[in-house]
């Protein structure tokens, strides 16, 4: 079976992590004392330069776009081709939809703005993507809540592995707007401390380990797991994947309200590193989980302020969580 | 007729979200669509027509008639003047 490498990344986060290494150098990363963690924007008119295309363009859309398109700019300027384009997003835009449904209310049904209409779906940035590329081949969006990004990095590399694509580009995004976080706060969602967060994570999967930052070697969704037993799930991946479990060199946790599940990982013999910290809550958070972990492969470097940062890393598993739901694990082994 | 013509370019900025241009870039006598001018599509020319409802109470529903309303600012204007309820 063809193996799956991670050729390139692209990242737009509530941290400096695109187009740029500042989050590297000291891991403290940018915080605020607020439940809303939001993303660090670029200045759109550099990523999309076609002005008559962005203005329709709402935030979630840029933000995916950006990425994607930045994980495909080659030395010359000009993009790679990939031949499928999966995106993923748990709510899709959010801000289009608020609009369109604000509309329908304020005009009495009538008089409703097509832009807002069609810019809500939650394919609109793999679509857009598509379409500033010129590219004529598979495009799938995946919008399965806490797994979306799972789902499309699945898709990515069933596809792969089996021969039928070279390469894939793959984006994750979710964005917050006030109204969602409103209503979720109604509903008790951010009382356990947690932060909302936002923002799109690209991959450009491919089959050539040249000049790749790491292997992605296995991705899987767990249903109906007892959160007691969370280390042994762990465990069990590594001996699915044929290692053993103390070759895991470092867990990156993306724990949220799970109680149970942050004190089993907390007391377990794994190194762990909690990455929610730095990107915050949404349902496709897990890309930045990925991001970092394809990263740190790449640079040869742990993450900073715990005992095992001299620790050379070389198989990392990024473990994910969604309101207590939805379990993913994913493995990144870097040679 | 200036004030409205002022007024028409600062309502199509903000409704079809033109975030780079300023009324004093639009040339009221120049075309709205195709290459020149401000290069409009038809999804504009729907929202447009949502405009001039919401704002001015006009309703245009015959495309030919739209076609030649829509040309530039200056005619969507003094349709508006001609017509306003």
């Amino acid at each position: 079976m063809q193996k799956v490498y991670i050729a390139n990344t692209s990242c737009i986060s509530p941290q400096e992590s695109f187009r740029t290494e500042e989050f590297f150098s000291d891991w403290k990363g940018v915080q605020t004392d607020t439940d809303q963690l939001h993303a660090i924007e670029p200045d759109y008119k550099t990523t999309i330069t076609d002005a008559g295309k962005r203005r329709r363009m709402a935030h979630l859309i840029k933000m995916g776009v950006s990425t994607s398109l930045d994980c495909l700019t080659q030395a010359d300027g000009t993009y790679r081709m990939p031949d499928a384009i999966m995106s993923a997003t748990a709510m899709g835009g959010l801000e289009d939809t608020e609009k369109f449904l604000r509309c329908i209310i304020d005009n009495g049904e009538e008089l409703l703005n097509p832009s807002n209409f069609i810019q809500s779906t939650g394919n609109t940035f793999g679509g857009q993507t598509g379409l500033l590329l010129g590219h004529h081949g598979y495009n799938v969006t995946y919008a399965h809540g806490g797994y979306s990004m799972e789902s499309a990095l699945t898709d990515a590399m069933l596809q792969i592995q089996s021969g039928d694509i070279n390469n894939a580009l793959v984006t994750g995004a979710d964005e917050i707007t006030a109204t969602e976080y409103e209503v979720m706060r109604k509903m008790g969602f951010w009382r356990e401390g947690r932060q909302m967060g936002e923002g799109s994570n690209t991959f450009l999967l491919s089959n050539d380990p040249a000049n790749s930052f790491c292997e992605l070697a296995a991705v899987t969704i767990l249903h109906d797991v007892d959160s007691n037993n969370i280390t042994e799930e762990i465990a069990k991946f590594a001996e699915n994947n044929g290692m053993a479990p103390e070759d895991i060199d470092l867990v990156l946790t993306g724990t949220d309200c799970d109680k149970i599940a942050d004190k089993t990982l907390g007391t377990s013999n794994y190194p762990t590193t909690d990455y929610k910290q730095w990107c915050g809550q949404y349902g496709t958070k897990s890309g930045f989980g990925l991001w970092l972990g394809s990263q740190l492969l790449n640079k040869g470097i742990a993450p900073k302020g715990n005992q095992w940062e001299k620790r050379q890393l070389k198989n990392i598993v990024v473990y994910s969580e969604y309101r207590m739901n939805d379990y993913t694990l994913m493995l990144l082994k870097k040679d | 007729m200036d004030n409205l013509i002022e007024q028409l370019k600062q309502q199509i900025i903000e409704e079809l979200n033109l975030e780079e241009t300023t009324p004093a870039d639009i040339d009221a006598a120049a075309p709205l669509f195709g290459n020149e001018g401000l290069g409009l599509d038809s999804i504009d020319a729907l929202e447009i027509t949502m405009l001039l409802e919401k704002y001015y109470g006009i309703k245009i529903s015959d495309p030919k008639q739209a076609r030649e309303i829509y040309s530039s600012i200056n005619s969507i204007a003094e349709f508006i003047k001609a017509n306003k309820q």
